[in-house]
C-alpha cells in the first residue's frame, strides 16, 4: 500500500508558489483583456444577473433583471453587478491553487468544477442578499459589499481548495 | 506518541466562523491605529509615481487623506487643490481574515508578536491597493482637467487600471492566504493530510 503523502515536500512550497502566482497573473491579465472581457466576462456577468433576478422573482415578482442590472420595479432600487462581484477573481485564485497542487488532471478538473460551483452558488447568495440589504440600509449594504462578502467569498474559495486537496491526499493513501 | 494538536477541516471551519466576526469587529474598531503608520509610507510611494503633485498624506480615522497640488475648479468658479480620501478598509479586510485563519488553525500560536507580523506582512498589499487606487482616480476618474496635469500616457493609465484591479480584487486574498501559509506552515499542511492526524514520536 502506498504511504500517504503528508503535504508539501521540501522543494514543493516554492514550486507551488511559482505556479500559483504565475497561473493567477496569467488568468487575471487574460480576464482583463478587452476582447476577453467583452466576449466572456460581460456576458457571464449578465447571465449571473439573470439567474439572480430569476431566483428572486420566484418569491418577489417585482424584481426584474436587465443586462447586468437587477431592479425592483416598485421601489426603483437597482444593483449593477460589476467586476469583483461576479466571482471571477476568486475562481481564478482557486484554479491557480488547484493547478499548482500535485494531482492528476482528472482530479484537477473535478476540483476546478466543484470549486467554481461552490464559489458561484455563494456568489448568488451574496448578490441576492446585497440586493435586499441595499433596500433596507445603505451603511449595512456598503459594509457587507465592500468588506464582509469579499472576505466570505475568499474563505469559500479557500475551503473549496482545502477540501479538494484533502481528498486528493486521501486518495493517495 | 505525542498528541497531535493540529486541526482537521470540520473543527477548523467551525473555529473560523466563530473567530471571523470577532476579528472583523476588532479590525474595524482599531482601524485608526492600524492605518496611522501607513501615511508616510503611502506618501513616499505616491511621490515616486506622481512626483510633486502629492503634497501630504495623513491618516484620518479609517481613511487616508491625500492632499495634492492638482488644481481643480469649484462649482462657483473658484479654484483650489484637490484632496482625495482613500477608504483604507477596502484594501485591508484581509487582516481580520488572516487573524481568524490563524486563530482557527491553532489559537495558541497567535501571540501578539505573530499578530504584528501578520499586520506587517499585509502592509505591502494595502499600500499597493491604496496607491494604485489614488493613481487611477487622479489619472482617469477626476476628469480631463486633472488627468492633463498628471500627464500619464494612455498605456500608463491602462497599466495603472490593471494594477488597481489586481490590488483591489486579487491581492488582498493572495496576500492573506500566503501570509497564513507562511505563518502556520505545519498546521496548514496538516489541514489536508490524509486520514486522522498522525505524527511519529
Amino acid at each position: 500500500m502506498k504511504l500517504p503523502t503528508s503535504g508539501w515536500r521540501p522543494a514543493e512550497p516554492w514550486g507551488f508558489l511559482l505556479i500559483f502566482l504565475g497561473v493567477q497573473a496569467l488568468l487575471f491579465t487574460l480576464a482583463n483583456l478587452a476582447p476577453v472581457r467583452d466576449a466572456v466576462i460581460v456576458p457571464f456577468t449578465g447571465l449571473l444577473a439573470l439567474i439572480s433576478g430569476s431566483l428572486v422573482s420566484w418569491f418577489d415578482t417585482s424584481v426584474v433583471a436587465s443586462g447586468v442590472i437587477i431592479r425592483d420595479a416598485v421601489s426603483g432600487f437597482a444593483v449593477r453587478i460589476e467586476a469583483g462581484c461576479n466571482g471571477v477573481e476568486p475562481s481564478i485564485l482557486l484554479i491557480a491553487a488547484v493547478i499548482a497542487f500535485k494531482a492528476t488532471w482528472k482530479q484537477r478538473l473535478i476540483g476546478i468544477g466543484m470549486g467554481i460551483l461552490a464559489i458561484m452558488l455563494l456568489n448568488l447568495v451574496r448578490i441576492i442578499s446585497l440586493f435586499y440589504l441595499g433596500q433596507w440600509n445603505e451603511t449595512a449594504f456598503n459594509w457587507a459589499h465592500l468588506y464582509l462578502w469579499q472576505a466570505l467569498i475568499m474563505i469559500d474559495a479557500l475551503l473549496a481548495w482545502l477540501i479538494w486537496a484533502h481528498y486528493v491526499r486521501r486518495s493517495e493513501a | 506518541m505525542k498528541p497531535d494538536a493540529t486541526p482537521q477541516l470540520k473543527p477548523f471551519l467551525l473555529r473560523l466562523l466563530l473567530a471571523l466576526p470577532a476579528c472583523f469587529a476588532l479590525w474595524y474598531l482599531a482601524a485608526a491605529w492600524l492605518f496611522a503608520p501607513l501615511a508616510p509610507l503611502l506618501e513616499l510611494i505616491l511621490s515616486l509615481f506622481l512626483g510633486d503633485l502629492v503634497s501630504t498624506v495623513s491618516a484620518e480615522g479609517a481613511g487616508m487623506l491625500v492632499d495634492t497640488r492638482l488644481s481643480v475648479a469649484g462649482a462657483q468658479g473658484q479654484s483650489g487643490f484637490a484632496s482625495v480620501t482613500i477608504d483604507s478598509l477596502i484594501f485591508s479586510y484581509n487582516l481580520p481574515v488572516l487573524l481568524a485563519l490563524m486563530l482557527a488553525t491553532r489559537a495558541r500560536d497567535v501571540t501578539p508578536w505573530r499578530a504584528l507580523l501578520a499586520y506587517l506582512l499585509l502592509l505591502p498589499a494595502w499600500l499597493w491597493g491604496m496607491s494604485s487606487w489614488l493613481i487611477i482616480t487622479v489619472a482617469l476618474k477626476m476628469g480631463p482637467e486633472v488627468a492633463t496635469q498628471v500627464g500619464y500616457a494612455p498605456w500608463q493609465v491602462e497599466l495603472s487600471g490593471l494594477a488597481y484591479m489586481f490590488g483591489y480584487l486579487m491581492l488582498p486574498s493572495v496576500a492573506a492566504l500566503l501570509a497564513w501559509a507562511w505563518l502556520c506552515p505545519d498546521a496548514v499542511r496538516h489541514l489536508f493530510r490524509a486520514g486522522p492526524a498522525r505524527r511519529p514520536g
